[in-house]
């Protein structure tokens, strides 16, 4: 079992090597090939060990498997170790079976750019490094996944490199992302403290022994939570993800909605038993979640570029996930990362086919009318947004409601989180069918209606749909083309197939019917206070889930109300509440706040080191002053340096005779 | 009796190292040392080292003071000129230097610890200092010394050699000899040699020394080291 | 004559030659002078050997003599060599140590 887990590993990993080294060997087509071919083998392999993992008795479901000692000395244990369990094995399925679709989607998608070698090679560096964080056995293993993943991000967020805009999201994705690691290095450090180990289950099975809300322990998960927060786009560390829909729409599924930024997610589902033990780590965790929630779908209200709108609607339903998974709805939560992973990474594949037709432009202002034109990308979409919205039977809604309704079993203040996650799901549906009907309903736009005669729209110039500026399309910039799926067979299938999941994975969690994730995790949760008895009634549940679909159907009733039925009404509403929509436009000024709290203190500091510190102290005080003392000094000995052989003599007379007195007085 | 001598030598040898660093020519210099060296064996003979004391006769005040005499005569002892800071003072201050380092050693001598000096040092036996006792320790106790010093010798008479021979390249026209410029004939009549104009050795080419034609030319083995005017 | 008036005779040579070496500036004067102050140190070696009635002092002098003649050997040849290579012969001018 566990040596498939390693060929999981192994398969990304050597397309990577193979596309990188090849890359002047094969055409560019070739190299997609090749990373799907090497994906969908890791995927075949995910589900092989699957089904052992099913095969294997009931006390053996976790096994961790040590390839080599990396470091076992002075007390640290840094092993190669990947730990196969049913949490794992969730999330190496999911990444790699979305990763293969996206995979697939890629190869048309980027098939005209000039970079896809060098675009497939990361793409495959991407899926090896979340996967070695989702198997890693020990905290070495995931700091180094974690890391991996970081990088990855930023390589692909950068990857049209000639755009400033996607270096600078880059760097701030980055740099964020490098916060979290130091967080989760911390965090890991505060933990060895107590428990001496960097293995999981050995760091788990003397969770308990600690005590509850042990400060150093507390300590560390917060670090942890601060991790999970970075990779996660929580508040405040989320400006980055809105920045990072620079890169390629694939990406944009691929990393920042359906895995990557799931990764806190999982961290906070793997430390469970940590997490039990420092309730207040916990609460911390709920907390930000909720309010990640909320913030984000209020953004989404405003803004206009569609993949922002679908950035910002991945930042609020990971906010769910980490409220479930810190509120200890771990199974709800994870189920939630799955349904999300189909219907997020499809609503971005639906976005590239939209920026496809509309050659390039992401403005949902200049969209409109694409329905009849683009039948199947619609379709799909609606699925996707149906599913995210909580409209019964999709996926989103059975997910999204076992969290709300197991929170509401914790009691005390999560009764507010429970409501403000209600209310978020309103806001969902309504933002989720803003971006539909502005997209495909209403009246058809010139791109529209030259697809309706048969041929795609064709930018003259091509522009960066950030800033406008006129770009080119050589490497390191989008390639000339654009593809919709309507045209192209490999982002049909991808997008046909995650269209169903979205739409059917709800199956796997019908309450009182199904309870497929829930049993299957549970070898992972054995032991945990919440994971059996947080059960809501029937009754209880049954209400709410109505109550949900009510809320949703509401969302989309008032967006249709808005955006269809009276056009119009949404520049009223704007006049009206002109603070609010500015407060909203800018994003609830995170990004000026962040800029005012350390940004600009830091550049300040920088520029102080850069100009005065370094100036005054470092070049002139401490380089000129010690070349400065040295040139004086070595002036002042030059003197001596006469080359006069005979002063020499002198001197060394005078030395013996200084040395001669010496014994003399010594004497 | 043998105060007497002691002082004579002693005055003797001061005042040849006094000439020594005061006179002003070279050659004198040279005899000055010579006569300080003579007294200084007159001192060892005092003191019963009578091997030592002509050994520092024939060897010092003979062999090396001739090499002494050949080279300045070759040099020539010019006048050393005044330079800005070689007045007076820097004189004085030598002279200083010199006193205190003598007040230094006299008071090393006189006032310490080293009582086995005051006394007129061991008994005097027979065979003290002459030649086969020196032998038989140089022999014997010091052979490592004894050989080590045959080495230098050796090793100073080939580097006195070496830097004094006559460098090939640093005179214009000035050649180094082989030996094949013995056995090679004066010319092998080629076609090149004939439109050059070079028939033979090294030594026949014309155009040589044209920087000091009135010399006569040797040619061959040694010619005469041709020696520029100093400036 | 008690043994330390050689010994002083052979400080005040000693210190002569030092004088000599740190006035004069041709080389074979301060050759000559550094052979002073070797003799200096040979009449020393002399006075002890008498001292202590034993022949090491006397062979540690002709060993001194056999350096010092080496020294001079080649001295002169550096003098020689200067000399054909129409350098100055004066220690002031062989100034390439100067710092």
């Amino acid at each position: 079992m566990t040596d498939f887990a390693w060929l999981v590993l192994a398969a990304p990993l050597a397309g990577m090597i193979i596309i990188a080294l090849g890359f002047k060997v094969w055409p560019g087509r070739l190299a997609g090939w090749i990373g799907t071919l090497a994906i969908f083998a890791s995927f075949v392999l995910a589900v092989i060990t699957f089904l052992k993992l099913q095969d294997a008795d009931e006390h053996h479901k976790q096994v961790a498997s040590t390839l080599f000692d990396y470091a076992n000395t002075v007390g640290v244990d840094a092993k190669l170790t990947i730990l196969v369990d049913p949490l794992s094995v969730m999330m190496i399925l999911v990444v790699t079976g979305v990763s293969t679709l996206i995979h697939l989607y890629s190869v048309t998608y980027m098939n005209r750019d000039e970079g896809i070698s060098r675009y497939f090679a990361y793409l495959n560096f991407f899926v090896f490094s979340m996967l070695l964080l989702v198997l890693a056995g020990n905290f070495f293993i995931l700091i180094i996944g974690w890391a991996f993943v970081g990088a990855a991000s930023y390589l692909l967020i950068s990857f049209w490199y000639r755009r400033k805009t996607a270096t600078k999201a880059g760097i701030k994705a980055f740099v964020i992302n490098v916060v979290g690691d130091i967080g989760l290095t911390l965090g890991t450090f505060f933990i060895f403290k107590h428990t001496g180990t960097l293995d999981f289950l050995g760091t788990f099975s003397q969770a308990g022994d600690i005590g509850t809300n042990n400060g150093d322990l507390v300590a560390g998960c917060v670090l942890l939570l601060v991790g999970a927060f970075a990779k996660s786009a929580q508040v405040p560390f989320h400006t980055w993800l809105a920045d990072a829909m620079e890169g390629p729409t694939p990406v944009s599924s691929l990393i920042h909605a359906a895995t990557m930024v799931t990764a806190g997610v999982y961290l906070i589902a793997r430390m469970w038993p940590l997490y039990e033990v420092t309730p207040a780590a916990a609460n911390v965790g709920a907390i930000v979640g909720c309010a990640t929630l909320i913030i984000a779908a209020t953004i989404a209200l405003a803004q206009t570029d569609i993949k922002r709108v679908i950035a910002y609607s991945t930042m609020s339903q990971i906010g769910y996930m980490i409220m479930a998974v810190s509120s200890g709805a771990y199974a709800a939560g994870m189920f939630h990362f799955m349904t999300h992973a189909f219907f997020k990474a499809l609503l971005f594949m639906g976005a590239g086919s939209v920026i496809g037709a509309m050659a390039g432009v992401q403005d949902m202002n200049k969209m409109g009318g694409f329905r009849k034109v683009l039948p199947f990308t619609f379709i799909t979409m609606l699925a996707g947004a149906l599913a995210l919205s909580g409209i019964p039977p999709f996926s989103g809604f059975f997910s999204k409601d076992e969290i709300l309704a197991d929170v509401a079993q914790r009691g005390g203040f999560h009764w507010i989180l429970f409501v403000i996650g209600y209310i978020g799901a309103f806001i969902t549906a309504v933002y989720t069918f803003r971006m539909m009907f502005r997209v495909f309903a209403g009246k058809r736009v010139a791109e529209a209606e030259e697809l309706a005669h048969g041929h795609l729209a064709h930018a003259e110039v091509h522009r960066n749909p950030t800033d406008g500026e006129v770009e080119d399309t050589d490497v390191g910039f989008p390639g000339p083309e654009h593809y919709i799926a309507e045209r192209a067979i490999p982002m049909k299938i991808a997008m046909g197939i995650l269209a169903i999941l979205a739409t059917i994975a709800g199956a796997l969690q019908i309450p009182t019917v199904t309870d497929a994730i829930h049993k299957f995790l549970t070898p992972t949760f054995e032991g945990s206070k919440y994971y059996e008895s947080l059960n809501p009634s029937n009754s209880f549940t049954f209400t709410f889930m109505a109550v949900g679909a009510v809320l949703g159907l509401l969302g989309i009733l008032l967006a249709w109300q808005i955006w269809v039925r009276r056009p119009g009404t949404s520049a009223r509403i704007q006049a009206r509440f002109q603070p609010v929509y500015t407060f909203l436009w800018n994003k609830w000024y995170f990004d000026e706040l962040l800029d005012a709290l350390f940004v600009k203190p830091i550049a300040w500091m920088g520029r102080f080191a850069n100009q005065t510190f370094e100036r005054l102290v470092i070049n002139d005080a401490i380089v000129g002053g010690t070349t400065m003392l040295v040139r004086a000094g070595s002036a002042a000995v030059r003197a001596a340096q006469s080359g006069l052989m005979r002063s020499y003599a002198a001197v060394l007379v005078l030395g013996v005779g200084g040395v001669a007195l010496y014994f003399l007085l010594q004497s | 009796m043998s105060e007497f001598f002691f002082f004579l030598t002693a005055i003797l040898a001061i005042g040849g190292a006094i000439g020594v660093i005061t006179l002003r020519n070279p050659f004198f210099n040279v005899l000055a040392l010579v006569c300080h060296l003579i007294a200084l064996a007159g001192l060892f003979l005092l003191l019963r080292a009578e091997f030592v004391a002509f050994a520092q006769v024939i060897v010092y005040a003979g062999a090396v003071m001739v090499l002494y005499v050949f080279v300045v005569a070759y040099v020539g002892g010019q006048d050393e000129p005044l330079h800005a800071w070689d007045g007076p003072g820097q004189k004085g201050i030598a002279a200083l230097f010199g006193g205190l380092l003598f007040v230094e050693l006299c008071i090393a001598i006189l006032g310490t610890g080293l009582k086995a000096v005051s006394g007129h040092g061991a008994p005097y036996e027979a065979g003290f200092g002459s030649p086969d006792q020196i032998g038989e320790l140089l022999l014997t106790r010091f052979l490592f010394a004894f050989e080590a010093a045959s080495v230098l010798l050796l090793i100073a008479a080939v580097g006195a050699v070496v830097l004094a021979r006559r460098r090939g390249g640093i005179h214009e026209g000035e050649q180094r000899l082989s030996f094949t410029d013995f056995i090679r004939p004066i010319g092998t009549g080629t076609m090149h040699e004939g439109v050059q104009g070079t028939t033979g050795t090294p030594a026949h080419e014309p155009g040589r020394d044209e920087s000091a034609p009135s010399k006569p030319e040797r040619v061959g083995i040694g010619a005469a080291p041709d020696e520029g005017v100093r400036p | 004559m008690s043994l330390d008036w050689y010994l002083v005779v052979s400080a005040m040579i000693f210190c002569i030659g030092a004088a000599g070496v740190i006035t004069r500036r041709n080389p074979l004067v301060v050759l000559l002078c550094l052979e002073l102050m070797l003799n200096a140190g040979n009449l020393a070696l002399i006075t002890f050997s008498r001292m202590w009635g034993n022949g090491d002092g006397q062979v540690f002098a002709i060993i001194v003599m056999v350096v010092a003649a080496c020294e001079v050997t080649v001295g002169l040849g550096v003098i020689v060599a200067m000399y054909r290579r129409r350098l100055a012969i004066d220690v002031d001018d062989l100034r390439e140590l100067h710092g």
